[in-house]
């Protein structure tokens, strides 16, 4: 009885709202599995090859990409067909601030990151008074606007086909090679998600959710439904942007190309399947989606598949497809659910259901 | 969340763990040569015959015991078109196949930052289709070309046409709005006006084509002779909608690797079979030469129909002759810095398939090129020479400021 | 005269896919962003049974014939499982047809460009200018099919219930109307519709994968003429086509796509349901 009363005292509230409160629910096992992910994290450059490590690169970036996207598209519930115009937007101010004036790193991410916030306010605008439908197309509209002036800002202004980037230098050190860029992307990724995990628990992250569940209420409860919508916007595309920043150092290389529907799609892509709204499914996402090319490639060298060059991105293009469709009708809760329902299958065996009180703290 | 999120991180890293395991690169017992082209993007059927003719000559070197006793392996990337994705291509056949060498590469705009990565790496590049200013003296290290610079096109249009319209008059260059684009018609423009013509230009974005519009502004130029700098596709549809704008005079296209059943078609389609001109580095498969026999013989052999061999097919073999002559100077093994020790000073005789070898020497890595225009013969439906090979130095002849 | 005809055939063409689009936005309250691509499969559809010797009277049934099987197989499988949810499922469902369509095209026709040949061979003066057989069959073969769909929605009656649902799915169900076929009847129509729109983009343009951008300037153009209305697809199509046609003689194409996209954002900002569109009713809780 006593005892009971004491654990009561112990619990931290129901719905803990700052990461500290997270840190306190944590129990042995849950620093065991923390410290066993950490050293594996840290691990990694030494586990694999160089081009495993590359796309483990390329997948950090797009977990930051698709964290930004999923808060956009899967908690404000607004669809964005303009991620690769915010990567894009991105990659091109930075590859312009170095290339006009030869400013180094860090301001051209900061500058980057502004930019995006920028653009989200322009596009924001017109969404205020517009339904979730309209602002897909909105969104559309700014990936064929954007993309285009920066096609004339190549062939008119850099009069090249791509602005080439020298890779950030921080002192005398150089950040080209995969490791050192592994580390510092898994860095920056770690604080990203940390970030947005509280972000969806903030005040801000929950009025995004309550305005995307029904304005009309949501303004009744006392919500600025414009600051809500302005804020999410400027918010994510500063993420996004900021992302795309680091892509185009990565490469070393900004295009307009690049910046295709294609891409905007493949973000959609990893957002769905992972899970909408959930950062978890963020991460599942990006890692399974940037894999996917290459674990396909793998698998018909395995399998003594030849089929040609052409064939295999035809081939990627159907399986995005198909994954979307599939997530969308069957599983719109996305990896993220189809985990937690195995981990629950797990840890409760034999019985189906958790306890009552679990319940409450999920 | 927190917890969830690191644990299911982990599980991923262990997961590509143990996919890293099937990766791991076979033994090195033969020449890896990287080749990324467009072998999907909107200029696929440009691109695969090129291909098609390097693996064709490839295969027959193979049969023949290979290369200083060891067999070639082509590793073919698809880049799509997109300067990005050529370049994360490149990176990953460098450090992830170890090839030695990147090949072929597509539109110009993926060229630069190839050249950048191969230049890091230590590993030659040689692109065969597109070139830009990259190759030319001075040239950057591990930067080679054995294709159609556009400024040197453009110069030696000015030339050609000289020749065949002996007359001054008014000219129109049509090409697209990038960077290559502006300096083949910047450079077209000083050729013509050194040769008393008055010149036009016309542009336009490649990402979405309208014909309509601009073949008819194309036709409003009211040119005398209209010379386009443009990939394939793009040069028929320009040719159809600017007949259908009111234009029946000359037109001369810069053949960048396009295949002549595609101009025959567009010149179909057209319905004008008169004043059809192409230029073109390389010899057209209509023309009747040992190297083409030997060609076309050779895809007999290996299972492929010899009429649909083309000039794309052309080209392919010249770059796949080109990597044979350095691969043999090189020896083995042969690392990506040999290789370019090898490319940096060597000349390969191609026989009848261009005017003369393809040289690069010190930071010249684009060498001297030789041109010759081709008429169609709307009779036998074939392209038929009206000149003989000009030459053209790579060094450009008028300064144009960029 | 012969920027007329260029005008109207644009405009012919994106007036049919956005026809095609306003018809499933009515019905089933769908955006459909893979209307360009089921186009374009079709164009080369046409492309390779005209490649095979057939002639083009069995050529475009079959063209025809594929849309209607997709329209019908993308309503079944996907569009029928999502009926009634919110707006963002159907966006997202059909950004997920349009990209495994984009993969199919890769791959069963190697993503080559082709063209179509003209089913009739001599060119005809029109107004003191030579006017070849393609243009002829564009201009014909778009605003005729504009009319027959017009048509069809005003005067037959599968086009009244058809209005009937768009106007209220409830009620219309309560008074008998078997709304699910009505849905399944637009979906198949808007992509024969959307066929034709490829066939005769085919035989005046270059078929490719590029090519499925005119289904982004067909959404313009319904989004600028008002989601729901046929009068404003049709005026939106003419709009567009005039802009593009405008901006690529003066300045450069590169513009025509900015100058597009500038003119929608500015009607949405100032009439969110675009020019015709029904002003949609206030929410409440």
């Amino acid at each position: 009885m006593n005892a009971g009363r004491a654990n009561a005292a112990r619990r931290p509230p129901t719905l803990p709202t700052r990461i500290t409160h997270r840190i306190e629910l944590f129990r042995g096992r849950e620093w065991v599995w923390l410290g066993a992910g950490a050293v594996a994290a840290l691990a990694w450059p030494m586990l694999v090859t160089q081009h495993w490590l590359h796309i483990t690169n390329l997948s950090l970036i797009a977990v930051m990409g698709a964290v930004g996207l999923n808060l956009l598209t899967g908690n404000a519930r607004l669809v964005s067909l303009g991620q690769a115009a915010f990567l894009a937007i991105g990659g091109f101010s930075a590859g312009a601030m170095s290339h006009h004036f030869g400013t180094p790193f860090w301001l051209n991410l900061i500058v980057a990151t502004l930019m995006g916030g920028l653009f989200g306010l322009i596009v924001a605008i017109p969404s205020l008074r517009l339904k979730a439908l309209y602002v897909a197309i909105t969104t559309l509209a700014l990936h064929f606007g954007v993309t285009a002036a920066f096609a004339v800002y190549l062939a008119r202004v850099i009069r090249s086909e791509g602005i080439l980037i020298d890779p950030p230098q921080f002192g005398f050190f150089e950040l080209y090679d995969a490791a050192p860029w592994y580390y510092f992307l898994l860095l920056i990724a770690t604080l990203v998600v940390i970030g947005a995990l509280n972000l969806q628990r903030s005040h801000l992250g929950r009025r995004w959710v309550a305005v995307a569940d029904h304005e009309v209420a949501s303004s009744a409860l006392g919500i600025s439904i414009h600051r809500a919508k302005l804020s999410v916007f400027v918010i994510t595309s500063m993420l996004v942007s900021f992302a795309g920043c680091l892509g185009a150092y990565y490469e070393g290389v900004v295009t307009e190309g690049f910046y295709d529907l294609h891409l905007a799609i493949a973000y959609l892509a990893m957002i769905i399947v992972g899970g909408l709204g959930s950062v978890l499914g963020s991460i599942l996402g990006a890692f399974l989606i940037t894999l996917m090319p290459y674990g396909l490639d793998l698998l018909l060298k395995f399998g003594g598949v030849k089929i040609s060059a052409g064939s295999i991105s035809g081939l990627h293009s159907v399986l995005y497809g198909v994954l979307i469709v599939g997530f969308m009708l069957f599983e719109p809760l996305g990896l993220a659910e189809i985990w937690r329902r195995v981990r629950d299958y797990f840890m409760l065996w034999p019985f189906k259901y958790r306890p009552l009180d679990q319940l409450r703290q999920r | 969340m927190k917890r969830k999120s690191i644990s299911a991180v982990a599980a991923i890293l262990c997961a590509t763990g143990l996919a890293t395991g099937f990766a791991a690169p076979a033994a090195a017992d033969s020449y890896k040569l990287g080749y990324i082209t467009d072998l999907s993007g909107p200029f696929v059927d440009t691109f695969k015959p090129v291909l098609q003719g390097f693996e064709l000559y490839m295969k027959r070197v193979n049969a023949a015991g290979g290369i200083n006793g060891r067999k070639v392996e082509i590793v073919a990337r698809d880049d799509q078109l997109n300067a990005q994705r050529a370049a994360a291509h490149a990176r990953e056949l460098i450090s992830g196949e170890g090839v030695n060498s990147l090949w072929a590469m597509s539109m110009s705009s993926t060229l630069p930052g190839i050249y950048k990565l191969a230049k890091r790496h230590k590993v030659p590049a040689i692109s065969s289709v597109s070139a830009i200013g990259m190759t030319l003296p001075p040239a950057h290290d591990y930067a080679y070309s054995t294709g159609n610079p556009f400024n040197v096109a453009g110069e030696v249009a000015g030339k050609l046409a000289e020749q065949l319209f002996p007359g001054k008059g008014r000219m129109t260059c049509v090409t697209i709005e990038s960077a290559g684009g502006f300096a083949a018609c910047a450079h077209t423009e000083a050729s013509f006006k050194d040769r008393g013509f008055t010149v036009e230009k016309v542009f336009f974005s490649p990402r979405k084509v309208e014909f309509g519009p601009l073949g008819q502004k194309i036709a409003g130029t009211e040119p005398q002779l209209v010379v386009t700098h443009l990939p394939p596709r793009l040069t028929e549809g320009v040719m159809i909608h600017t007949r259908a704008g009111g234009y029946k005079g000359p037109m001369m296209f810069n053949n960048v690797s396009i295949n002549e059943a595609g101009l025959i078609q567009g010149v179909e389609k057209a319905g004008v079979s008169e004043g059809v001109y192409t230029f073109s580095r390389y010899t057209l498969a209509h023309e009747e030469t040992p190297e083409l026999a030997e060609i076309k013989a050779t895809a007999k052999k290996f299972g492929m129909d010899p009429d649909k061999i083309a000039v794309n097919h052309v080209i392919g073999w010249v770059s796949a002759r080109l990597a044979e002559a350095a691969l043999k100077k090189c020896g083995w093994p042969c690392s990506g810095d040999a290789l370019n020790n090898a490319l940096d000073d060597i000349s390969v005789d191609m026989g009848q398939l261009t005017g003369g070898p393809i040289t690069f020497k010190g930071n010249d890595h684009q060498g001297m090129s030789w041109w010759k225009v081709y008429k169609f013969d709307g009779a036998s439906k074939k392209f038929k020479p009206v000149t003989d090979w000009v030459a053209a130095p790579s060094t450009l002849q008028y300064k144009i400021k960029n | 005269m012969l920027q007329v005809i260029t005008v109207l055939e644009i405009a012919g063409v994106y007036a049919l896919l956005a026809l095609g689009l306003v018809m499933i936005y009515r019905t089933s309250r769908v955006l459909n962003l893979a209307q360009g691509e089921l186009a374009i499969i079709c164009a080369y559809v046409a492309a390779v049974t005209t490649g095979a010797g057939l002639p083009w009277f069995l050529a475009i049934p079959v063209t025809l014939a594929t849309g209607a099987i997709a329209g019908a197989v993308i309503y079944v499988s996907t569009m029928r499982p999502i009926l009634g949810e919110s707006p963002v499922v159907g966006i997202m469902t059909t950004v997920g047809v349009a990209i495994l369509i984009r993969g199919v095209m890769v791959i069963a026709f190697g993503g080559d460009t082709t063209m179509l040949d003209s089913p009739f061979g001599e060119a005809v003066v029109l107004a003191g200018v030579e006017v070849g057989p393609e243009h002829l069959v564009v201009l014909g073969g778009s605003w005729g099919c504009v009319l027959l769909i017009i048509l069809f929605n005003f005067y037959s009656s599968t086009g009244l219930l058809m209005r009937a649902v768009s106007d209220d799915v409830t009620l219309s169900a309560q008074r008998g109307i078997d709304v699910d076929r009505i849905v399944g009847i637009a979906w198949v129509l808007a992509l024969v519709v959307g066929a034709v729109a490829g066939y005769l983009h085919g035989q005046r343009a270059l078929i490719s994968t590029a090519a499925t951008l005119i289904g982004v300037n067909a959404l313009i153009a319904a989004f600028i003429g008002g989601m729901d209305s046929f009068r404003g697809a049709i005026v939106g199509a003419l709009t567009v086509a005039v802009v593009e046609f405008v901006t690529i003689q003066l300045v450069e194409s590169h513009w025509a796509e900015i100058a597009l996209v500038v003119l929608m954002l500015v009607v949405l900002t100032f009439r969110p349901w675009g020019l015709f569109g029904t002003v949609e009713e206030l929410e409440r809780v």
